[in-house]
């Protein structure tokens, strides 16, 4: 079985994570790309392996999922080190997608082979994907918030690290829309109806609508700043990421979600 | 406080407002009658709420508090407000909350932000011009969209039907049952099952405890010498064996042992093969793979569709959506019963409309998202 080999992909992506995050403090920039890259491709090569070997995309069990959500940190961490050349970035995008890769070695859950008929539909892998992406964007958004609220590493409340997270809360925010809609367009397809307050639908709106706060709040300190708001925007976007650990895993422990939501799939 | 310019204390006031509005709405009145507003009600409440915020538009000159709404500075305690009522729903799992005056009143203080808001940007349109006509067009996207799919959806709940239909193959069934009243309802449209197929994935041999019955992992290797997909058992094995109630079965060796394996149908019963005193090997059930109902559908207009439903692939015939929900899980593959959902859903294109409205509108977003605010700052 193709999950056997996992840990040799693992190790060998993270190493050139690790890599990447060092030489980026180092001001080794083609050295940065060079081994970031070689291990998101490494990464690729194992979930593409995998998705040839189970025959279904790779989508349908937490284990899955969040090697998923391991491939795209590392992703979204060199796009922004591209794009506005944050140091620590990348260093963040590593320890998180160790962390998920450490889980997936350790507990993985990753049984079932199958995938019932609700989940064969084109609507499945971008749906989940693009999920993903934006979780990984905004788990970024999540550390740079922790980041700043934390006056031990002198990260000032700076303009320039603001319009960082607001940059990647609005790509965020434009995916986890995205994200929304294919399911609410799947959802007509598959259960008759768009929107049916299913309780991962029902977190999925209480976090789209928490990240459109944040945004919205962004825009009145734009106008009038207040630094106290933009301290509360900053605790904002942490609360707004424990939903979005609600809506992405929270609800199969929530009580009141069991036996409800038709979104339990890899749990049974 | 309620000095112009208005902040967000007046905003949150606002809502703290609306929260005891709502509370006594639902002691006096009780909870939202969806049900009511069956058309023409919705349509008449639709037209009505556009035609309140078109005249507070025209209001806003005069009447500084409307000003005050079409801002950002209103929306932020409006969308956290709602958040904040929805998330009590999402912790309790009380779906009794969509009738909850409060949270229905949440809702439409932000779809007359969003109106508003539009609206103010349309009546700039002669400001627009090469350098900010995208950006306004991806706030009108992003606003007016949302607004148009929450009103539609919200006013056309009470005109969507849901249906349930059971149908047994080579009849042809036009009563379907209401999902919420339970009413049985006669259907301007009849479906004949010709054919109901379900396949299912490969039989698969697992060891579980012999105490709990849970599945566990070990050791011992499984080796299956020859599955017969449909089998009876004669004699303490199985063999092939093609009609009605057939069983899958396996002639595994697990560790020292060897023996039959079935899973089972609803005419044999299922066969463990005990390994050692702490597990035993067994089938479970196949996961089903696809299944699907060949039909023919009439309507009352003379229209005689053939097709194929299964899921995710409903089959669309005069407005309504025909659905493949289950079939007969005791019969598992034998089954002759398909059950059907039909949902009819008028407002549907204005839903989708609006979700559509959204989808450019998150392209947008994702294209500005690298941009500075500051080039904005010529906007209201």
């Amino acid at each position: 079985m193709m999950w056997d080999y996992f840990i040799y992909f693992a190790i060998a992506s993270l190493l050139l994570w690790w890599g990447g995050a060092v030489s980026a403090f180092r001001n080794r920039k083609t050295l940065t790309y060079a081994l970031t890259i070689a291990g998101l491709l490494i990464y690729a090569a194992f979930i593409g392996s995998i998705w040839i070997t189970m025959q279904r995309p790779p989508l349908r069990t937490m284990g899955e999922t969040r090697l998923w959500y391991a491939f795209f940190l590392p992703l979204a961490g060199i796009i922004v080190y591209g794009r506005w050349q944050y140091k620590w970035i990348l260093s963040f995008s590593a320890l998180l997608a160790t962390v998920f890769t450490l889980i997936n070695l350790l507990k993985p859950e990753i049984h079932s082979t199958t995938l019932m008929p609700a989940l064969q539909s084109g609507w499945f892998a971008p749906h989940v994907i693009v999920y993903m992406f934006c979780y990984a964007l905004l788990g970024a958004a999540t550390l740079v918030a922790i980041a700043m609220l934390l006056p031990r590493l002198h990260y000032t409340l700076h303009t320039t690290h603001y319009s960082l997270l607001d940059q990647l809360v609005a790509v965020g925010l434009s995916f986890m829309t995205l994200g929304m809609l294919m399911g609410a367009f799947w959802a007509k397809e598959a259960w008759g109806h768009y929107w049916a307050w299913d309780p991962k639908e029902t977190w999925a709106a209480i976090t789209w609508l928490l990240y459109l706060g944040y945004i919205h709040m962004r825009r009145v300190t734009q106008k009038h700043p207040n630094p106290t708001m933009d301290k509360a925007a900053l605790w904002l976007l942490i609360l707004c990421f424990c939903c979005l650990q609600m809506c992405w895993w929270g609800i199969n422990y929530l009580p009141s979600a069991q036996g409800v939501s038709v979104h339990t799939y890899g749990m049974k | 406080m309620w000095t112009n310019p208005y902040t967000w204390k007046e905003g949150c006031c606002i809502g703290g407002g609306l929260l005891v509005v709502g509370m006594v709405l639902q002691w006096v009145m009780g909870e939202v009658q969806w049900s009511l507003m069956a058309w023409p009600v919705n349509g008449i409440l639709v037209a009505m709420l556009l035609i309140v915020i078109l005249v507070l538009h025209l209001l806003r000159d005069r009447v500084y508090p409307i000003r005050y709404l079409a801002t950002s500075q209103a929306a932020v305690p409006a969308i956290l407000f709602s958040a904040a009522l929805t998330l009590v729903m999402g912790i309790t799992g009380w779906m009794s909350m969509l009738r909850f005056w409060p949270l229905v009143l949440c809702y439409w203080w932000m779809v007359i932000i969003m109106g508003l808001a539009v609206l103010k940007r349309l009546s700039r349109i002669r400001s627009w011009n090469k350098s900010n006509i995208v950006k306004n067009l991806a706030f009108i996207t992003n606003h007016l969209g949302l607004m148009l799919a929450l009103v539609a959806a919200t006013a056309g709940s009470a005109d969507m039907q849901r249906l349930k239909m059971s149908c047994q193959e080579g009849q042809i069934e036009w009563r379907a049952m209401d999902e919420e009243s339970k009413a049985v309802v006669e259907l301007p449209l009849a479906i004949e099952l010709q054919d109901f197929v379900l396949e299912q994935y490969a039989p698969q041999v697992v060891l579980i405890s012999n105490s709990t019955g849970q599945k566990i992992s070990s050791d011992i290797l499984i080796h299956t010498d020859s599955v017969i997909e449909y089998a009876a058992p004669v004699d303490h094995r199985y063999v092939e064996w093609h009609s009605m109630g057939a069983t899958t079965a396996a002639y595994v060796h697990v560790g020292d042992t060897a023996g039959w394996v079935s899973n089972g149908s609803f005419m044999f019963p299922f066969a463990a093969l005990r390994v050692n005193d702490s597990c035993s090997a067994v089938m479970p059930e196949q996961e089903p793979k696809r299944y699907a109902s060949q039909v023919d559908v009439y309507t009352q207009n003379g229209q005689h569709v053939q097709g194929v439903i299964e899921v995710n692939h409903p089959l669309q015939i005069e407005g309504w959506k025909i659905y493949q929900l289950n079939y007969d899980t005791q019969m598992g593959r034998w089954s002759t019963t398909s059950v059907f959902e039909l949902v009819r859903d008028p407002w549907l294109p204005a839903v989708y409309a609006g979700l559509i409205m959204m989808v450019l509108g998150a392209i947008f977003m994702f294209i500005f998202a690298g941009e500075s605010r500051q080039s904005k700052s010529e906007e209201p």
